[in-house]
């Protein structure tokens, strides 16, 4: 196991309380202890989300990053065990049974379990590592490697002045992105996004507060405003771009942008998606029977998906490129 | 269209000689002066109108003056020596002049207000050198030349050179707008003219503003004509270039316009044909591809003078040879419009402000430094341990924005950030580049926009004149409402867009490769190859994948590879 401080590669026997045997330095996982990766992998897997370091990211971001990064797990890994079980059973009957009927009958069995077996494994939509696994990990972590300089911390705005400068509300944006969470409003604006776009973004619950009412106030000075949704593919954030362009307090009769996700956007995030919240997905408001069919089932965040790409889906979409920007 | 140099110490005939020899492009026409114990030289197109006849001589003084003064005078030069006295305030134009005092020994330079034109000066054994170019004082064969890296720290940061310091030790050069004394080797510099903000409540009324904007720039316009009957415009298909070509249209010159040709990447080509359409106006595109530009690669950065880390340069110099090929000896251009009325460059910092605090502490000049897209955060990724060690210390690019982005000569955000973006990005980058790319062929370039007057006047109209909502110069679009199509004149404005990424990744790759190879970065030791290699590979960065970014960021290394070439290692000769 290699040491990221050092860059020694030990054997497990040379390694004592999980510390490195070169540096004397404490590793955070080994997976000979239980643990489900190693810090190298931990680390590559920060160094993912932080696009090397060049991006600030979210813990949700690095929780997914390590879903995709845990040994052994595939997207399609159930579906291969339901097929190998079929077929061991099937087998297995054959072999053991001296009666035909009851190898049938047998097989019969195996196979009406292991369908709902199947589709149980299947529809859960369970995440390969559990948030509470993953919490323990990102402790460990920090306590022995420190937090990440690269990690989005949030500073307190409850004192935060606007601006004290007066002349600068007096002014607008070109466009705005509306994001159905602060943390995705909390990723743009880390990144620069506002700065590099003159781009406004908000979320629609209101954040970030303390220049919430300011923002749309300037936003309301564009008639010729660029407005663009951005959210997690549930039946809320399907909706997001309707309710916009819906809404008196928000672009009524304005057109809006839906950049994503929705749930044509989850085919290459078959492995991270999750039990809707809220179940079932009416039609309607901007989700249609084939989404509110999808939706009811299941759930794909914003945060699956690397920093790195979701900031390149917005910018592809705010650059006039009409082609899907997250597909 | 001119050039000057001198010296107050040991000196003699073939050193100016040498000196203005070394801007033989700068006219065809030269003049020296030789005293006891100094020297003036000048260089210049004869037949100029508005230009200096040779080196002014009276008992008790002697003047050269490179360039024009707006309105025309009749001889720069003796202008130069009756504002001696009287101080240059008022004085408007692109000049830059030696004034030697001979009973009192005293050599003073000034420079015009907005830095059109440049001046150098160094002083070594006990003698003070003065000169238009860099490439000038480097042809003193004594002058010792040792690069700067503090000074490309900044231009790495900025694209181009700021303040008086530039990338050799020991040179420094006079700030637009400022006048020196020189005696006995002591320089003392201050400025006669700096812009500030002084709102005109009157101006709320927007009938009044947009009357005197339109007076001014029309004056602007028309104090920069001095006698020439034939004029070129550049046009860009913004409305700045486009009021400029109005403004010439109706002052009874002939005018012929040149806007720029990108092929299938142009952006703005349609507009400029519909403003020269609607004028009148004949037009002529000036094809510029990665080809046209890798032919002149080495003669650019020469005539460049300092190194200049945007692309447009090159396609401006295409622009010049179209307009000289055209027998024009004079063009203007709309440069000034975005750093005087507002415009689009300001949203970013805007943009920043409303949201700042949220996540970092970042000063406003940080921010303002990142604004730039070059190299700012960068450094650990691109600088060798040993250039960041030869750098120092934090601060030394904050410092230059300083008396500005916090400046209590403005009373607004907007306004201090125009008096930041006038000091910097127009006075030591959009100016001297213009100014530098016209001369390469021999032409005089005049900025309107950059008019004293004007500029006052833009500092005395309130914000939302400038920036209303979203629409950026405000003023200026309703001026020309009416007088151009709507479409040009309400039309958002991108910015040029020069497709350096494309070039290069094309016919200028060779170039680049040569100029960035592995060895060339490893024998200058000031950048890691990793990093070089990654930005030729074309990868963009995370945070913003504009492709361009890329293509700017390495014309910006080349650049600054070229010019040390040229400059550190052939001394500023002219290379072949």
């Amino acid at each position: 196991m290699i040491c990221i401080r050092c860059d020694y590669d030990s054997k497990r026997r040379e390694r004592f309380q999980r510390t490195c045997p070169k540096c004397r330095k404490s590793f955070a996982f080994d997976p000979n202890g239980g643990d489900i990766l190693t810090d190298l992998a931990f680390q590559n897997a920060i160094n993912a989300v932080s696009s090397n370091g060049h991006l600030r990211w979210g813990v949700e971001h690095l929780y997914y990053e390590v879903c995709r990064r845990r040994p052994g797990w595939r997207p399609h890994g159930r579906t291969l065990i339901v097929v190998a079980s079929l077929v061991l059973v099937f087998f297995a009957t054959y072999i053991v049974s001296a009666h035909p009927y009851a190898a049938y009958a047998t097989l019969f069995t195996g196979v009406v379990f292991i369908i709902y077996a199947g589709r149980w494994l299947t529809s859960r939509n369970q995440l390969p590592v559990t948030l509470k696994k993953f919490n323990r990990m990102w402790e460990r972590w920090q306590q022995i490697h420190g937090r990440p300089e690269s990690v989005l911390t949030r500073r307190s705005t409850r004192d935060t002045p606007v601006t004290s400068e007066p002349d600068v509300v007096e002014y607008s944006f070109d466009r705005v992105v509306i994001c159905d969470r602060a943390r995705t409003v909390d990723l743009l604006l880390a990144n620069n996004f506002h700065f590099e776009n003159n781009c406004a973004v908000l979320s629609i619950e209101g954040y970030p507060p303390h220049v919430f009412e300011t923002v749309r106030t300037m936003l309301r000075r564009n008639p010729r405003l660029e407005i663009y949704a951005l959210h997690d593919a549930t039946g809320a954030g399907c909706r997001l771009a309707h309710r916009l362009a819906h809404d008196a307090d928000w672009f009524e009769g304005r057109e809006v942008i839906d950049v994503g996700l929705r749930p044509h956007h989850a085919k290459r995030y078959r492995g991270l998606l999750i039990e809707p919240k809220h179940k079932p997905v009416p039609v309607g408001n901007g989700v249609s029977k084939k989404e509110a069919s999808w939706l009811s089932v299941y759930s794909l965040e914003l945060a699956a998906l690397r920093p790195e790409q979701i900031i390149r889906a917005v910018f592809i979409a705010i650059s006039g490129h009409h082609h899907d920007s997250f597909g | 269209m001119s050039g000057i140099c001198g010296y107050v110490g040991a000196g003699s005939s073939a050193l100016l000689d040498r000196m203005l020899g070394a801007i033989d492009y700068r006219g065809d026409t030269s003049d020296t002066l030789i005293l006891d114990n100094a020297g003036l030289g000048y260089r210049w197109w004869q037949g100029r109108p508005g230009k200096s006849h040779g080196i002014e001589r009276e008992n008790t003084f002697a003047v050269a003056c490179a360039g024009t003064f707006a309105p025309a005078v009749n001889s720069p030069a003796i202008e130069v020596h009756r504002r001696i006295d009287l101080g240059f305030d008022g004085a408007d134009g692109a000049f830059a002049a030696a004034h030697f005092d001979i009973e009192a020994e005293m050599l003073t330079l000034v420079r015009d207000p907005f830095g059109v034109r440049s001046l150098y000066y160094t002083v070594h054994a006990g003698t003070f050198y003065f000169a238009s170019e860099l490439k000038q004082l480097l042809a003193i064969e004594i002058l010792p030349i040792e690069i700067d890296p503090v000074v490309v720290h900044k231009y790495l940061t900025f694209s181009f050179v700021p303040g008086e310091h530039i990338p050799i030790k020991g040179i420094r050069r006079l700030l637009p707008g400022h006048v020196a004394r020189v005696k006995h080797g002591v320089v003392e510099s201050e400025p006669y003219f700096a812009p500030s903000e002084n709102i005109d409540r009157l101006l709320s009324d927007q009938n009044e503003a947009v009357r005197r904007t339109r007076i001014g720039w029309r004056r602007a316009v028309e104090n920069r004509l001095n006698g020439e009957q034939r004029v070129g415009v550049f046009l860009s298909g913004g409305i700045d270039s486009a009021g400029v070509a109005y403004w010439l249209a109706r002052s009874g010159v002939d005018v012929e316009c040149f806007s720029l040709d990108f092929g299938n990447e142009s952006v703005e080509r349609e507009q400029a044909r519909i403003v020269a359409d609607h004028l009148d106006l004949p037009l002529r595109f000036v094809a510029a591809d990665g080809a046209d530009i890798d032919a002149i690669f080495l003669d650019l950065v020469w005539k460049l003078d300092l190194p200049f880390g945007d692309p447009v340069t090159g396609p401006q110099y295409l622009l010049a040879r179209a307009a000289r090929e055209a027998d024009l000896e004079t063009v203007f251009n709309g440069e000034g419009g975005d750093q005087l009325f507002g415009g689009w460059t300001n949203k970013p910092m805007i943009s920043a402000e409303i949201y700042a605090g949220l996540y970092a502490e970042e000063s406003r000049e940080e921010t303002y430094l990142r604004s730039y897209h070059r190299f700012y955060g960068e450094e650990d990724a691109l600088y060798t341990s040993q250039f960041k060690a030869d750098v120092g210390g934090p601060g030394q690019r904050r410092s230059h924005l300083a008396p500005y982005v916090s400046s209590d000569t403005a009373t607004t955000f907007l306004g201090r950030m125009r008096l930041a973006d006038i000091a910097l990005k127009g006075s030591q980058n959009i100016l001297p580049r213009a100014e530098r790319t016209a001369n390469a062929w021999g032409l005089d370039v005049r900025v309107p926009l950059f008019d004293r007057q004007l500029a006052e006047h833009a500092f005395a109209l309130p914000s939302t004149m400038k920036l209303r909502g979203a629409a950026e110069k405000y003023v200026l679009k309703l001026v020309l409402q009416n007088r151009l199509p709507d479409d040009i004149v309400w039309r958002r404005k991108f910015g040029m867009s020069v497709p350096m990424t494309e070039w290069q990744q094309g016919p200028l790759g060779t170039t680049m490769r040569d100029l960035l190879s592995s060895n060339a970065i490893r024998t200058r030791g000031m950048f890691r190859e990793a990093y070089v290699e990654r930005l030729l590979e074309g990868r963009v960065h995370p945070a913003d994948p504009r492709r361009r970014r890329i293509g700017e960021r390495l014309w910006t290394l080349a650049m600054l590879e070229a010019w040390m070439r040229i400059f550190i290692d052939g001394r500023g000769r002219k290379p072949t």
